[in-house]
């Protein structure tokens, strides 16, 4: 995984799972993405990071086809052009959204049914149940009286029966407790194994322990990509992308 | 109070509860699953209506009414279906999240429909005959019940059973109830939310038209405009049992049933119908999700 020949733009590097150039995003009056471009490498996480309110969901939003965008998109070797939503989650693009959006009247094993319309989805459920046997427990009990780190073991349980070949997930541990947020992690790393992911996530710490490759984002544009490693030795540049990082003119 | 007349308003109560549920009902899931507020629903509901009409008064080679009803009974049933189907398909499809277009479209449709039944069968108020049982009465706690007011109370009962059922277990179910939640997320899991979209119109159709059939018996005759006054009612039902909530739309529909009956015995015709306005304004002050709704929209 770690290996530096398969760091996306090195010679060797395996065809990009996702494609995306010249993205152009408006939300009513205001231009959200401007020119956006990056890649995807297949069977590692890619973290899309920024500031608050850079487009980092926005950019999830119109991956899949829920707010309209201009440029191309290439998904597995093929452009998505005007494709519905449906249809490009058909193409095998799993969605793990913001604020997890479980059904909160429908049981946890109603949510899980939803998705199991996919092929193999009802042979993968025992290993999503083994990853999460709090949603086993519950499965009879409304997904909206779930805690925040139940339902968003639900919302990923939903997306792992997805025999995708791409995840996207945003935002896994936004507002859940630090203890929560370490289970959160373990969850991932288990069911994102080997998985081809790209992770919006406000955490540096959380992106850092999952992340391989890093797109920052900053107002709407693509700021720097590179590996995570890099980013993460760069305090200078985490600072001014990200406003974290030690400021080394503060230490002794 | 007397428990004679108590039994009899009760009754004729939940008889218009069972007529309002069947309008609101599909009237609740349309605009829950679409937000779509579809103003040719009370067109579904008189296109029942006539179709009855035409069925008992044309069909006389049925010799027995009581056949002819049940046959009635299913044609406007398919035609309520037909016609909810072909709205969604035609009309409305075009121009979902144009809320404005939605809304002058299935107007001009409600509108066109009442022109055009009326240019057929014509303005007047029509009846038309019923089975010689639905005059019969039987006694309850020494109130003479029609039968036809318990009938229109069974049917509704089913058919609010049926739709439960449907939604609760079946997968096309599951997925309206999910998309009557989060439509987008649906369609983020790969499943094309659309098709439930005709499925709802095509349901919501057959249930108002079932309606439009005991409307008629209930309220002993029709006209053009019969499903566009029953529809005001129904969109309070609505809104006072939450949108998108069908157990909400039930309990709705019995408490603007009984209270419009009861108010109307006691305190004068027209107060009733007064007061289930203030139910609405109450609802929408205290309540504004609806007995049952989980959001506000």
């Amino acid at each position: 995984m770690s290996d530096p020949s398969l760091a996306p733009g090195s010679p060797t590097a395996p065809e990009p799972v996702l494609t995306v150039q010249g993205m152009d995003v408006h939300r009513g009056e205001a231009h959200i993405l401007h020119d956006v471009g990056f890649e995807v490498a297949p069977n590692r996480v890619t973290a899309l990071l920024g500031r608050n309110g850079v487009g980092k969901t926005t950019t999830l939003l119109a991956l899949l086809g829920l707010l309209p965008s201009t440029g191309r998109v290439d998904f597995d070797g093929v452009p998505l052009g005007d494709l519905p939503t449906h249809q490009r989650v058909q193409r095998g693009i799993a969605y793990v959204p913001e604020d997890r959006e479980v059904f909160a009247q429908l049981s946890v094993e109603e949510n899980l049914r939803l998705a199991l319309h996919w092929p193999g989805a009802a042979e993968r459920l025992p290993m999503v149940l083994e990853i999460f046997p709090e949603l086993d427990k519950r499965s009879a009990q409304k997904a909206g009286s779930l805690s925040g780190g139940q339902q968003q073991m639900l919302a990923l349980g939903r997306a792992l029966l997805h025999p995708a070949k791409l995840l996207l997930i945003d935002e896994p541990t936004k507002g859940l407790a630090p203890i929560i947020i370490t289970e959160v992690i373990a969850a991932l790393r288990a069911a994102t194994a080997d998985a081809t992911v790209l992770l919006v996530e406000q955490n540096l710490r959380v992106a850092e322990e999952l992340a391989t490759d890093a797109i920052v984002l900053d107002e709407g544009q693509v700021a720097w990509r590179g590996s995570m490693a890099d980013l993460q030795s760069d305090d200078d540049r985490k600072r001014s992308l990200l406003g974290v990082g030690r400021a080394r003119r503060d230490a002794p | 109070m007397s428990l004679q007349v108590f039994v009899l308003l009760s009754v004729t109560g939940l008889g218009l509860a069972g007529v309002y549920f069947l309008i609101a009902s599909g009237l609740s899931l349309i605009f829950g699953l679409m937000d779509v507020l579809n103003l040719a629903h009370g067109l579904f509901f008189t296109v029942g209506s006539y179709a009855t009409w035409w069925v008992m008064t044309r069909f006389g080679f049925i010799g027995s009414l009581g056949l002819r009803f049940a046959v009635a009974l299913v044609v406007a049933a398919a035609m309520g279906l037909v016609v909810g189907w072909a709205t969604e398909r035609f009309f409305v499809r075009r121009f979902y999240g144009d809320h404005v277009t939605q809304i002058l479209i299935t107007l001009g449709l409600s509108l066109a429909g009442v022109a055009l039944i009326g240019g057929w069968f014509s303005y007047d108020p029509r009846t038309f005959p019923v089975p010689e049982l639905f005059r019969q009465v039987v006694v309850i706690a020494g109130a003479r019940i029609p039968v036809s007011r318990l009938l229109i109370l069974l049917v509704s009962v089913v058919l609010l059973i049926a739709l439960l059922t449907f939604l609760r277990r079946t997968r096309h179910g599951l997925i309206i109830r999910a998309g009557v939640e989060n439509r987008d997320m649906v369609q983020a899991m790969g499943i094309d939310v659309a098709r439930s979209f005709t499925l709802v119109f095509a349901i919501g159709g057959l249930l108002a038209a079932v309606g439009g059939v005991l409307g008629g018996v209930f309220f002993a005759g029709i006209t053009p405009e019969f499903g566009l006054n029953v529809l005001i009612f129904a969109f309070i039902v609505v809104v006072i049992g939450g949108l998108g909530s069908v157990e909400g739309t039930a309990l709705s529909a019995v408490i603007v049933g009984l209270t419009q009956q009861f108010v109307n015995f006691y305190a004068g015709a027209g107060v009733g119908d007064l007061t289930v306005v203030f139910l609405l304004a109450a609802t929408l002050l205290l309540r504004p999700q609806g007995l049952l709704g989980e959001v506000a929209r």
